[in-house]
């Protein structure tokens, strides 16, 4: 069977005043299922709009086809197309009443009055705002308006939502609060949902699959937990999480195994395909998997265990409430990261700038990226 | 110090009101003075001059004698309404359209077309009555109602376009995108979202243009025929041949006119908030 969205090489170049044509699509494919919940992901300026106005008939394609359900909807308008828009700034329509709002699609198509106010006070229940019909959409506040922005978006129960960084207006706990709802939503509904946001929390959260977006071509596509612990490149681990990036020589390989040396001389050993004698490989691990010993002694930590072992300096600390947040410096290497619970005590009570640590990263949190750090 | 300033700011603004209004208001308290032979000196009051512009018999008629013929009066008042009525309907149309077009698609000198548009408001009017006479007569077009239509719908619709344009640039085009996302065709969509929307804005523009062809002397004065002579161009007619007291009943009466369309203007803008 046909996928419900499929968008095939899809291209869009943009002609900029006087310079050369900017790339927004750049050859890109997807595939979002039924009841799928797939998020685009990406910095400013990838293409995640022009991909969504692209699905709701806004901007044209240079090349490509989009497909619902394996027939093209290149050639019909955007008002023919089975796809509903919430629009990052709500776009509500500022003379009609929350109730008119949400029925303008069961208006529009023409059905009657009496199932119409069913189905408005049905989707209004649905995003919890029932009893606001009546209410001009002035009067509500920021959280509201995104609300009705949904309830119109959902109506008339359209396959596939698209949803243009809908929260991105909202603060932190409503943002939160919100994320938990459109994510039961979706699934309560059985709708498809493709969510631009450029927070990568956000798309953690919330998706079933997160497509990575960078330059109009997709980094990587995968559900969160591959994107944030086996990222394809340094670009996604970058942009995902926070990360640790090293620069490792693979000298030998026996098996299943390989032994790599990193700048400044500390060995480990690490398995996977992409661990081929002879070339540098780039190692990803994320803070909080560091470990972090202090004091003289452990300057020369032992060197059995299976990980990356490394000596540094401390250079910066700082505490967040539930953890420290520790920046270290490891000669030849550079500067990495960590995050621990506790600061191991030292002889004078605590870590200070300047000490002498000790760092030990286990062998399974080590990600070996395809591709040198760009 | 700071007091002196405010008590001297009042008299400023006490005398600029003054400046502007006393005129106006001389001419509606004339209207009502007895006296027909110099209306300077308040001989008592009389509704008089308004019985006879409106061709009622009165006693100081024969005093004054002024308005000839009262059917000559009510002609014009008849023609200036048609011409303001079909060049607002026309202007309106035009200039809504216009605004649209230049707002919604890119096109080359698009910058060019604005200005064009905004061309007729600055053109004096007495070069716009030459031109559009030479233009009428070299194409052998006979002056009458018409050729005053079209002179005012040509210079009409650039105020409409401005009004409209204004109110445009203060819409969010997103709305329009969003009622095509929620299945509306173009035409579903200007009717449901964009018109309601700039609805305040076409009205004003069309009162603007209302009032603007029932008010104008220069460019009709040009291009008007013998028997298709409006209000403005019927006074200036009556005033060459001295000021006579019917004339301020006449200006009294336009005033309260004016007044009424302008107030309805107001009223549809402030709806429109
Ligand atoms: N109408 C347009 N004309 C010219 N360039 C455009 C147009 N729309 C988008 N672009 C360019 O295409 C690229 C992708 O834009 P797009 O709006 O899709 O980015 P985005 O990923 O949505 O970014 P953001 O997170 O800032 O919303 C950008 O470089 C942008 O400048
Ligand atoms: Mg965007």
């Amino acid at each position: 069977m046909a996928p419900l969205l499929e968008i095939r090489n899809a291209t869009r170049h943009f002609a900029t005043q006087g310079g050369a044509p900017v790339t927004a699509l750049d050859g890109l494919s997807l595939t979002v299922a039924d009841n799928e919940f797939v998020t685009l992901l990406g910095p400013s300026g990838c293409g995640k709009t022009t991909l969504l106005r692209a699905i709701s008939g806004f901007e044209d394609l240079d090349s490509g086809d989009i497909l619902i359900e394996g027939t093209s909807i290149l050639d019909r308008p955007a008002h023919a197309r089975p796809v509903n828009t919430v629009f990052q700034n709500y776009a509500l329509f500022p003379h009609m009443n929350v109730a008119r709002n949400v029925g303008y699609s069961l208006e529009v198509a023409g059905v009657s009055g009496a199932e119409r106010a069913r189905r408005v006070a049905e989707a209004l229940e649905l995003v919890g705002l029932g009893g606001y019909g009546e209410r001009s959409v002035r009067q509500l506040s920021g959280g509201q308006q995104q609300r009705v922005a949904l309830a119109r978006a959902i109506v008339a129960r359209p396959r596939l939502l698209l949803l243009d960084e809908p929260l991105s207006a909202l603060d932190r706990n409503l943002r939160q609060r919100m994320q938990e709802e459109l994510k039961q939503l979706q699934h309560g509904l059985g709708i498809s949902f493709v969510f631009v946001t450029h927070d990568q929390e956000e798309a953690l959260t919330m998706s079933d699959r997160i497509v990575v977006l960078d330059g109009g071509r997709i980094q990587q596509l995968g559900p969160p937990e591959d994107i944030y612990f086996r990222p394809e490149n340094a670009f996604v681990a970058r942009f995902v999480g926070e990360s640790n990036l090293v620069t490792a020589h693979v000298l030998s390989r026996s098996g299943e195994e390989g032994l790599l040396e990193v700048a400044g001389g500390a060995r480990l050993v690490l398995s996977g395909d992409r661990v081929v004698p002879g070339i540098d490989a780039t190692l990803l691990f994320r803070p909080e998997s560091v470990s972090v010993a202090s004091g003289p002694e452990a300057a020369a930590s032992e060197p059995g265990a299976a990980g990356l072992s490394l000596a540094g300096r401390l250079t910066q600390s700082s505490f967040t409430g539930s953890d420290y947040r520790l920046e270290i410096d490891v000669p030849g290497v550079g500067p990495l990261k960590a995050t621990v619970r506790h600061l191991a005590q030292s002889s004078s009570g605590g870590l200070a700038p300047g000490e002498p640590v000790a760092l030990h990263v286990p062998s399974a949190a080590i990600h070996v990226l395809a591709g040198p750090p760009a | 110090m700071f007091r002196k300033r405010i008590g001297l700011l009042a008299v400023y603004g006490i005398a600029f009101f003054a400046f502007i209004y006393a005129p106006i208001f001389l001419v509606v308290v004339y209207s009502f003075n007895a006296n027909p032979v110099n209306m300077m000196i308040w001989s008592g009051f009389t509704l008089d001059w308004y019985r006879t512009i409106f061709g009622f018999s009165a006693a100081t008629t024969e005093l004054s004698l002024y308005v000839e013929s009262t059917d000559q009066l009510l002609r014009a008042v008849r023609n200036s309404l048609i011409v303001a009525l079909t060049t607002t309907l026309v202007s309106t149309v035009l200039g809504t359209s216009v605004a649209l077009a230049v707002a919604r698609f890119r096109f080359r000198l698009k910058a060019f077309y604005r200005a064009l548009m905004f061309l007729p408001m600055i053109m004096p009017d007495i070069v716009l009555g030459i031109a559009l006479l030479i233009f009428f007569v070299s194409f052998g077009m006979s002056l009458g109602l018409v050729s005053i239509i079209i002179g005012h719908c040509t210079f009409l619709t650039s105020y409409v376009f401005i009004v409209v344009s204004a109110r445009l640039a203060g819409m969010d085009m997103s709305l329009e995108e969003a009622s095509a996302d929620l299945g509306a065709n173009g035409w579903v969509t200007f009717r449901k979202v964009t018109l309601p929307l700039i609805l305040p804005g076409v009205i004003g523009g069309a009162l603007l243009a209302f009032i603007i062809s029932m008010d104008d002397l220069v460019i009709t004065y040009f291009i008007s025929g013998v028997d298709s002579t409006t209000l403005p161009v019927f006074i200036y007619g009556m005033l060459r041949r001295g000021i006579k007291p019917e004339i301020n009943a006449i200006a009294t009466v336009m005033l309260l006119f004016s007044f009424l369309v302008a107030s309805l203007g107001l009223y549809f803008r402030a709806r429109g908030r």
